[in-house]
């Protein structure tokens, strides 16, 4: 079977680890997310598990693509650690304050300037904003097929394939020819810890850094000047715990309990 | 002088993180009441995750990134469960088949590097270790090779070893043609070998059934497995104090500083989650002060072991240095691990939380690898007969001198 050129877009997030460190800029209603260290969202990270699956049992290569400040090289790092043989970083501060749309232009325009590709994969939502929009809007860039949801992924002859893909009470299986674009669901595959070579491998390779110039994108639809969506405003959710006592035998307690329960939907109706 | 971990240092330790957050982390409880199925199953997936190939060159199969990135390794591994590495046998393995060479390094030296052999230098008799002139295992000559008799004991992991590096008696120590050290000499004595069998295994107070009693019962090893070739006969001290020296002492300081380091994590969390007076703990001076000890304590044997570990991988011997960095390895995680005992007040003594398990770890360490005592003397013998580092060049207290 041919090798294929599989790409695989990340995306860099604040480590959920810290997330107790972040907070809302009420001015920008932007995350700020300074002093955090970031990961590969984890769904972006099944997505290039899968690639690496794919790339050793039919061969080619797994190159990543993201966006980001200059500090997003960490990710492509842990990318390389993985076992991934390029990588890409979009980088110039044209790019910053995209939406979801503006994003997918600037991925997709990199993409096409990478040459010739078979696949695409990628999580099927980020950890942080978690909108499942990029894959789809990279695809229509594209002009390619794209399936969401997918959790997973068969060869049932060189170029077609057959994907799984969750929908309410159940799942649906497709077909599709390549190129494709999959977003995949963490139910795909469960990825690998890096190899200890994986410390060379992130240290030795050199991902490209790409400015807004060097892909060749129309600066009206990139970054925030690009982005139609519009937020008028954020709010932080206060969550405060509320005691009640409940009183009376135990016996009669339970039952007030569980009818507390019912009542506000923890617990099915009788 | 750069103070700072290669970016692939760092790397081998976000990436050994992972491993012990996957692997370790999400089982302590299993781990708690019974440890026997992950044990089997971490000698293995250790072995094949191959954190020994550290300290292995890249043209022999390794990473070549040397003892920091192994220190690094084990310290993470311990600090996610305070014995749970087998990265120390896996690079014994290695050390042992080069000291050997032949048949020996053909045989074995694949399997190394593709993390299925490990095995454990073994010298303590129930008599005694430090004390090598009174041990008591003996080999014989006979025709091809040595017939070998006598009972080791307190091995770690003596039980799941391939092989093992045994110092034994080859002549009298008052004997002129053998005097004193030149009576002893090492052997590979594998474990499928007539005669070898594990004896029994001794509960500590970390672990059932965790030292090994090795027994040795009219052996035969051929004269290829004759540690140092033909000459090594009479010369079996250098290549054991240089395995214990390199991998023993180095791991067992990193595996303290993972009790220090596992501590501190366990400290610093639970310090600024833990209400007490309408805040958390961590506003308390009396916290915060064993905190900063902790944070003292992990800065300085760190930087200890990682010094000691960069002069060995200079090619450097640096026996003071390595017992200094056990020595105060030890002393770090003693205190440490009795800070965060007390900073989480009675939780810190429940099964089900960390801060006990790093208490009862420690001890285990004061002796392996040689005492305090021990320690002190090896230092001392540097410092006094071989004057020192007292300008601390690159080279170690053996090599600088005045």
């Amino acid at each position: 079977m041919k090798p294929l050129n599989i790409i695989v877009c990340i995306k860099p997030v604040p480590d959920s680890r810290y997330w107790d460190r972040l907070s809302l800029d009420p001015n920008t209603k932007v995350l700020r997310r300074e002093g955090i260290p970031i990961i590969i969202s984890p769904l972006d990270k099944n997505a290039i598990e899968e690639a690496l699956r794919i790339k050793e049992a039919r061969g080619g290569k797994v190159t990543v693509i993201s966006m980001g400040p200059a500090n997003t090289v960490e990710i492509l790092a842990s990318a390389f650690a993985l076992g991934v043989d390029d990588a890409v970083l979009l980088t110039d501060r044209a790019f910053a304050g995209a939406d979801t749309l503006a994003t997918a232009y600037a991925l997709a325009s990199g993409i096409k300037k990478l040459g010739e590709f078979d696949l695409i994969l990628l999580g099927n939502e980020s950890l942080d904003g978690s909108t499942g929009q990029v894959g789809p809007q990279v695809a229509e860039f594209l002009d390619i097929p794209h399936v969401t949801n997918v959790e997973k992924i068969d060869f049932i002859d060189e170029s077609t394939l057959r994907v799984r893909t969750r929908i309410e009470f159940g799942y649906m299986v497709i077909e599709t020819q390549l190129p494709v674009t999959l977003a995949v669901t963490r139910e795909i595959n469960e990825p690998r810890i890096p190899s200890v070579f994986g410390a060379l491998w992130a240290t030795e390779k050199e991902a490209k850094q790409w400015s807004a110039d060097d892909v060749g994108v129309d600066k009206d639809r990139i970054g925030l000047g690009g982005s139609p969506t519009y937020v008028p405003e954020v709010s932080n959710i206060e969550l405060e715990r509320r005691g009640e006592v409940l009183e009376g035998e135990p016996a009669e307690i339970a039952k007030q309990l569980v009818e507390r329960l019912r009542a506000d939907g923890v617990l099915p109706e009788a | 002088m750069p103070f700072q971990l290669s970016p692939a240092e760092e790397q081998v330790r976000k990436m050994t993180q992972e491993y012990a957050e996957r692997e370790i982390v999400p089982r302590r409880k299993e781990l708690q009441i019974d440890d026997k199925a992950i044990w089997k199953e971490q000698v293995i997936k250790q072995g094949k995750a191959g954190f020994h190939l550290h300290i292995i060159p890249r043209e022999e199969g390794g990473t070549g990134l040397g003892f920091v990135a192994s220190c690094i390794a084990v310290e993470e591994l311990c600090a996610a469960w305070p014995d749970l590495q087998f990265v120390t046998y896996y690079e014994f393995a290695y050390y042992f088949v080069k000291a050997t060479g032949g048949v020996v390094e053909e045989k074995f030296l694949p399997g190394i590097v593709s993390g299925d052999i490990k095995a454990s230098a073994v010298v303590t008799e129930p008599v005694g270790g430090s004390d090598m002139l009174g041990l008591q295992t003996t080999a014989r000559k006979v025709d091809g090779g040595w017939v070998l008799n006598g009972r080791k004991c307190f091995v770690e992991e003596g039980e799941v070893c391939d092989f093992i590096m045994i110092l034994v008696k080859t002549g009298d120590p008052n004997d002129p043609a053998t005097p004193g050290a030149r009576s002893l000499s090492a052997f590979i004595v594998e474990k499928d070998m007539p005669g070898y069998r594990v004896g029994r295994l001794e509960d500590t107070i970390a672990r059932k059934e965790d030292l090994a009693e090795l027994i040795l019962d009219n052996v035969f090893v051929p004269d290829s497995h004759v540690v140092g070739g033909e000459k090594g006969i009479g010369r079996g001290i250098p290549p054991v104090f240089t395995a214990v020296a390199d991998i023993g002492r180095m791991t067992i300081s990193a595996m303290l500083n993972g009790i220090t380091l596992g501590s501190y994590r366990c400290a610093v969390q639970y310090a600024k989650e833990r209400m007490a007076y309408g805040k958390p703990i961590a506003e308390l001076q009396a916290i915060q002060h064993r905190i900063a000890e902790m944070a003292i304590d992990l800065e300085a044997t760190r930087a200890l072991t990682y010094r000691a570990a960069w002069l060995r991988t200079q090619g450097v011997r640096c026996d003071a240095e390595q017992a200094i960095a056990k020595q105060y390895a030890t002393q770090a995680a003693l205190r440490c691990s009795q800070h965060v005992v007390n900073i989480h007040g009675a939780f810190g003594v429940l099964e089900d939380y960390m801060p006990q398990r790093y208490y009862r770890h420690a001890p285990l360490r004061i002796s392996a690898g040689g005492t305090s005592e021990l320690m002190k003397n090896l230092i001392a013998i540097s410092a006094i007969q071989r004057d020192g580092n007292p300008d601390l060049s690159s080279k170690s207290m053996d090599e600088a001198g005045w």
